[in-house]
C-alpha cells in the first residue's frame, strides 16, 4: 500500500539526502561555510518534518538526532570534523536504506527502531562530549545512582529491585530463563513532563509482550501532599520480560531514549525468603543430592527434590530453595553450577554467591573513569593518536585531528593540555612530521601534565581554529546559486516518452508535404496549389521543430545529476587509498537528454576510478615529484554545438606510452610488431582495448581490464566519442563527447544500386565528387587523394552485395566518413537530401541482420534502411 | 465521571484519565483518613497512580480486575508501608 503521499516523499527525501551529503562534504573542506551548513540543516530538517507523516518513527528519530547535531554546528557550538562528517554520512546512508525499504514494502525493517536508537545515541554522544550537558543526563545519572552497574549490558539485577519483585514472578522468570530463553530487564525512567506529551508510562510499558513482573518505584521521595505536582512524573518502572529485544524496542519505540534493556542471568533472579529450619532430613538431602549431582543422575535428584518438597512446610526457607531447585531441574539442560549452588543452599540454609561457574561478569568500570566523559575523551584521543600514527604527515588530516583534540580538551576544561597540544601542532606543521604531536598526545593520554616548553620548541601558539583554517586549502569551486528552485512538476517519464513519439510521428508525416506539393505540380499541373502547400509546410515545419525543441528541453537534465555523486565517491575512495584529492566540478548546469545523462554515469565512474587508482600518485610520491600533495580531479561539462562534452582531468602521473605498449604485449592485446608501429597517442588509445590492464593485481577499484573498454562501448553506443590525451608526469584528460539528444537522428539519404539508404550525419565528414581518373588502385584497393591524405574507397553496392549498374558518369560521388577512428570513402550513386528521422531499430526476424542501424519512414510512405557504417566498413 | 466521592470514600471507576489526577489530589489533600475504592476501576493513568502512592490513603480496596491489581497493588502497598 503505497500512498500518493509516500510516493511523493520518497524521491523528495532522496533528493534531500543527496543535497545534505554534498553539503556535508563541502563543510568538511570548509567548516565555516555558512551556506553549506544552512543547506544541510534545511534538507535534514525537511526530511524530518515530512517523515513524520508516515509510520517511520525510527527514521524520524535518527534524522532528528542528526538535525540536533547540525543545529549545534550551525550555532557554532560544535566544530565539524571528518569523524563527525563520517557519522552524519553513515546516518544519512542508513536513512537512504530505509527510504529504499519504504519504497519496496511501505514499512521499515523490524530492527529499525533499535538501529535508530543506537545511531542516534552515538550522535547525541557527540553532542554531549562537546558541551557536557546532555539532554537526559539527569535520567541516566538517576539510573546509575540507583544501580552502580553500567547501563547497556547490565547482567546483574540490583538487589533492591529484586527484593521488590514478587517471588512467584521471579520464579516464573527463572524457569523461563533456565529453559534457555533470554529474560530482559527493561528499566524505564519516563521524562518528568511526559504527561503533557500524552505519554502514559504505565500504559506504555504494559505494551511490552511477555511481561513477567513489573516494578514501580518513586524516583524521588514524595513531596508533601501540599506541594505535590500531579503532572510531574516521578516514577521509575522496571519490567522483567521474556520478549526478545526487537519486540521490546518495537513496543517502547516512542520512549527508546528513556529505557535501558539488559539481559538477566538466571542466577540473578534467585530470591529465597522464609523461616530458617533445621533437622537431619536436610542434612540427608544435602548428602544425597550432592551425590546425585556429582554423578549426573538428575532424575534421582528430581525425585529427591519432589519427595522433600511434599513434606517440608511451604513457608520454610529451605523448602523455597527446593522450589527454585525444582525449577532449575525442570529445564531441558540444567546449568550444573546453578544446580550445585541451589543444592548447597537447600542443604545449608543460605545462598552463597555463585562461584566462578556461570561467570559473574560484572564489567567493573575502570576506577578512574567516574566521569563518563573522561572515558569517552580518552577513547577519542586514543583513536586520533592511532589515526595520526597510521597516516603519517598530512596537513589536512592534521588540521582535522587538531580540531577534534582541541574540542575534546576544551570540553574537559583542560586548558593547559590544550595549549600544549596546539603548540605541538604548530611544531608538527613546521616540521612536516607528526612526531611532536604524537608525543604530546601520548603524554595527555598518559595523564601526565604537559609542559609547553617540551613539546613546542619556541613557537607561538595560535588558536586551533585559526590553525585549522590555515591548513585547510581554501575550498575551491563555485556553487551555482539557483539550485534551490525545486518548484517543478513531477511527471511520469512514460508520458513524456509518449509525447516524444507523437511528435516524432508528426515530424515524419510533415515530411510527406513536400512530396504532395511535387505531385500537385507534376500530376495535376497546379503550380498555385503546390506553392500553397509549400507555404503551409513551412509553417508546420517550424511549429514541429519548436515542439520538438520544447519536448527535448523537458527531457533535458543537468549533468549535476551524475556529478553530484562524485564528491562522496572520491572522498571515500581517496580515504581508502590514502590519497589526497581535491575534486572540482565545472559546468554542472550543462543539460543533456535524460537517456544520455543516465547512461553516462557508469563510464564516468570508470574514468574517475581509473584516475584515482592509476593516475593519482600517493602524497609522498607527489611531493617527491615536486607537486602539491593534494591532487586535483576536475570534472567539466560544457555544450559544444550539438553535443555535450564532459572532461575528466587529473594532474596525476599521466599515462606512459612505453608502459602501455609493454603491458599490451604481455596481456596479448597486440603483438610486438604492431606495438612498435604505434605512435604515442595510438599507444594511449590501447587502454580502450578489451582485456587491457596495467595493474599487476586486480584491486576492488580497477584492474580487471574491462573498465575503459566499457567506457568506449557505452559511449559509442550513445553515438559519442572518447578521446584521451595525457602528458607523462602532468596528468591525463579524458574527453567524452555525446550528442545532446538521441531521439531524433539526422541522416543523409544516398542512392546506391537503385535504392535509397540513410547514413547518420554524424559519421559523414564531407561529400565530394571525384573524377574517375583520380581514383587510383593500390594493389586491389581503390583509393583517392583528398587534401594530401590517402582515403581508401569502397563501393556501397559491393558492401551490400547488390548488382552494380555502371553509370558511365565522369566522376564518382564519394561520401567521406569517419569510422572507427579513421577516414574512409564510400562510393555511391548519388547524394540526396538530409532529413531528421526517428530511428526504429530492426525488430523480430530482422534483429540479427548486421550493417543496419535501423529503419525509418520516408514522407511518401517508403521504408528507408539506415546503414551502420561501423559494421559495414 | 470516573471519580465518585461518598464522604471520605473515593471511588475510582472505569478508566481514570490524567485529567482526574488533580481533582483526586485535591480531595486527598483534605484532612482526615481517606478510603480509596478501586473495585470498579478498569485502568488508571500513571498520574493517578502516583497521586495515590504519594497521598497514602488510609485504605485502598484493590481493583476487581486481577491483572490490574497485580500491576498496581504491590507498588501502592509498599508506598503505604513506607508511610
Amino acid at each position: 500500500m503505497t500512498t500518493p503521499l509516500l510516493a511523493r516523499f520518497i524521491p523528495e527525501a532522496r533528493e534531500l539526502l543527496q543535497v545534505s551529503a554534498s553539503g556535508l562534504l563541502k563543510l568538511e573542506r570548509n567548516p565555516t561555510d555558512e551556506t553549506a551548513i544552512n543547506e544541510v540543516f534545511r534538507a535534514v530538517h525537511t526530511i524530518k518534518g515530512s517523515s513524520g507523516l508516515f509510520d517511520a518513527l525510527a527514521l524520524t528519530r535518527l534524522v532528528h538526532a542528526a538535525e540536533d547535531l547540525l543545529g549545534e554546528v550551525r550555532s557554532d557550538a560544535l566544530q565539524i570534523d571528518s569523524a563527525l562528517v563520517d557519522m552524519l554520512l553513515d546516518s544519512l546512508d542508513q536513512v537512504g536504506q530505509w527510504i529504499d525499504e519504504l519504497e519496496r514494502r511501505a514499512a521499515l525493517p523490524a530492527d529499525a527502531d533499535g538501529v535508530a536508537h543506537r545511531m542516534a545515541a552515538l550522535l547525541r554522544q557527540r553532542l554531549g562530549s562537546q558541551d557536557g550537558a546532555v539532554d537526559d543526563a539527569p535520567v541516566h545519572a538517576a539510573l546509575r545512582g540507583a544501580d552502580p552497574a553500567p547501563d547497556g549490558d547490565v547482567s546483574a539485577l540490583p538487589p533492591g529491585l529484586l527484593a521488590r519483585l514478587p517471588a512467584p514472578a521471579c520464579l516464573a522468570a527463572f524457569r523461563r530463563a533456565c529453559e534457555g530463553e533470554t529474560v530482559h530487564l527493561v528499566r524505564y525512567a519516563p521524562e518528568p513532563g511526559c504527561f503533557f506529551s500524552g505519554t502514559d508510562p504505565l500504559q506504555a510499558i504494559r505494551q511490552v509482550p511477555d511481561a513477567l513482573a513489573l516494578d514501580i518505584a518513586a524516583a524521588e521521595p514524595w513531596a508533601p501532599l501540599e506541594d505535590l505536582d500531579p503532572y510531574q512524573c516521578n516514577l521509575h518502572l522496571a519490567l522483567l520480560t521474556a520478549a526478545p529485544r526487537p519486540e521490546i524496542e518495537q513496543a517502547m519505540r516512542y520512549e527508546l531514549d528513556r529505557i535501558t534493556i539488559a539481559p538477566i542471568r538466571p542466577r540473578d533472579l534467585v530470591r529465597i525468603e522464609g523461616e530458617a529450619s533445621d533437622g537431619p532430613i536436610w542434612d540427608d538431602f544435602r548428602g544425597a543430592a550432592s551425590g546425585f549431582l556429582a554423578a549426573g543422575r538428575l532424575d534421582d535428584l528430581r525425585k529427591a527434590v519432589s519427595a522433600l518438597r511434599s513434606v517440608a512446610g511451604p513457608t520454610l526457607w529451605r523448602r523455597q530453595a527446593l522450589d527454585w531447585l525444582e525449577a532449575a531441574l525442570s529445564a531441558g539442560q540444567p546449568d550444573p553450577a546453578l544446580l550445585a549452588a541451589l543444592v548447597a543452599a537447600a542443604g545449608s540454609g543460605r545462598l552463597d554467591p555463585v562461584p566462578a561457574g556461570p561467570a559473574p561478569v560484572a564489567p567493573a568500570p575502570a576506577p578512574q573513569a567516574t566521569d563518563p566523559r573522561q572515558e569517552l575523551a580518552r577513547s577519542v584521543l586514543a583513536s586520533q593518536h592511532r589515526a595520526l600514527e597510521h597516516a603519517g604527515y598530512d596537513a589536512d588530516r592534521l588540521a582535522s585531528v587538531g580540531t577534534v583534540v582541541g574540542n575534546v580538551l576544551l570540553s574537559l576544561g583542560r586548558d593547559a593540555d590544550r595549549a600544549a597540544i596546539q603548540a605541538a601542532f604548530e611544531a608538527a606543521r613546521e616540521a612536516h612530521s607528526v612526531a611532536p604531536l604524537l608525543s604530546a598526545l601520548s603524554a595527555v593520554l598518559a595523564g601526565a601534565p604537559l609542559l609547553r616548553a617540551e613539546a613546542a620548541p619556541a613557537l607561538s601558539e595560535a588558536p586551533a581554529q585559526a590553525f585549522a583554517e590555515a591548513a585547510v586549502p581554501a575550498a575551491g569551486g563555485k556553487e551555482p546559486e539557483g539550485r534551490i528552485a525545486a518548484k517543478s512538476l513531477k511527471v511520469d517519464q512514460a508520458k513524456i516518452d509518449l509525447l516524444m513519439n507523437l511528435i516524432g510521428e508528426l515530424v515524419v508525416s510533415k515530411n510527406a508535404l513536400p512530396f504532395l506539393a511535387k505531385r500537385a505540380e507534376e500530376t495535376y499541373a497546379s503550380r498555385e496549389m503546390s506553392r500553397e502547400i509549400k507555404e503551409q509546410y513551412a509553417v508546420i515545419d517550424r511549429l514541429a521543430q519548436e515542439m520538438q525543441g520544447a519536448i527535448m528541453q523537458v527531457r533535458m537534465l543537468p549533468v549535476s545529476e551524475i556529478f553530484d555523486r562524485f564528491p562522496r565517491l572520491v572522498r571515500d575512495l581517496a580515504r581508502k587509498l590514502g590519497k589526497r584529492i581535491d575534486l572540482a566540478l565545472e559546468g554542472e548546469d550543462t543539460a543533456a537528454d535524460k537517456t544520455i545523462i543516465e547512461a553516462l554515469g557508469d563510464p564516468l565512474l570508470h574514468i574517475v576510478r581509473n584516475s584515482l587508482d592509476h593516475g593519482i600518485e600517493a602524497p609522498e610520491e607527489r611531493r617527491a615529484a615536486g607537486k602539491s600533495a593534494t591532487a586535483r580531479i576536475l570534472l567539466k561539462a560544457r555544450q559544444e554545438a550539438d553535443s555535450v562534452v564532459i572532461e575528466v582531468q587529473d594532474n596525476g602521473r599521466g599515462i606512459d606510452p612505453a608502459r602501455i605498449r609493454s603491458a599490451a604485449i604481455t596481456k596479448g592485446v597486440i603483438g610486438q610488431e604492431e606495438a612498435d608501429r604505434l605512435s604515442d597517442q595510438e599507444a594511449i588509445n590501447l587502454i580502450y582495448r578489451p582485456g587491457f590492464s596495467t595493474a599487476p593485481e586486480v584491486s576492488d577499484l580497477s584492474g580487471r581490464g574491462v573498465g575503459m573498454d566499457v567506457v568506449l562501448t557505452t559511449v559509442e553506443k550513445l553515438g559519442g566519442q572518447v578521446t584521451v590525451s595525457s602528458r607523462l608526469g602532468e596528468g591525463t584528460t579524458t574527453r567524452l563527447a555525446l550528442p545532446l539528444s538521441m531521439a531524433v537522428t539526422r541522416i543523409m539519404i544516398v542512392e546506391a544500386a537503385g535504392s535509397l539508404y540513410g547514413v547518420p550525419m554524424d559519421m559523414i565528414v564531407e561529400t565530394v565528387r571525384v573524377p574517375r581518373e583520380r581514383i587510383r588502385m593500390i594493389k586491389k584497393a581503390e583509393t583517392f587523394v583528398l587534401r594530401e591524405t590517402i582515403i581508401p574507397l569502397s563501393r556501397l553496392s559491393r558492401l551490400l552485395h547488390l548488382p552494380e549498374q555502371p553509370r558511365g558518369e565522369a566522376d564518382a560521388a564519394v561520401l567521406v566518413c569517419h569510422v572507427n577512428g579513421r577516414r574512409a570513402g564510400l562510393i555511391i550513386d548519388n547524394f540526396r537530401e538530409g532529413m531528421d528521422v526517428i530511428l526504429k531499430p530492426l525488430e523480430g526476424v530482422l534483429t540479427g541482420i548486421g550493417g543496419y542501424a535501423g529503419t525509418t519512414l520516408l514522407g511518401d510512405g517508403r521504408v528507408l534502411l539506415v546503414l551502420d557504417l561501423r559494421e559495414l566498413l | 465521571m470516573a471519580i465518585r466521592i461518598v464522604r471520605k470514600t473515593i471511588h475510582l471507576e472505569g478508566h481514570c484519565t490524567v485529567e482526574e489526577a488533580l481533582p483526586l489530589l485535591e480531595t486527598l489533600r483534605r484532612p482526615g483518613a481517606h478510603k480509596v475504592v478501586l473495585t470498579k476501576c478498569e485502568g488508571l493513568h500513571t498520574a493517578i497512580l502516583q497521586v495515590l502512592a504519594a497521598a497514602r490513603p488510609a485504605a485502598i480496596t484493590p481493583p476487581a480486575d486481577p491483572a490490574l491489581a497485580g500491576l498496581v497493588m504491590p507498588f501502592l502497598e509498599t508506598s503505604g508501608a513506607a508511610a
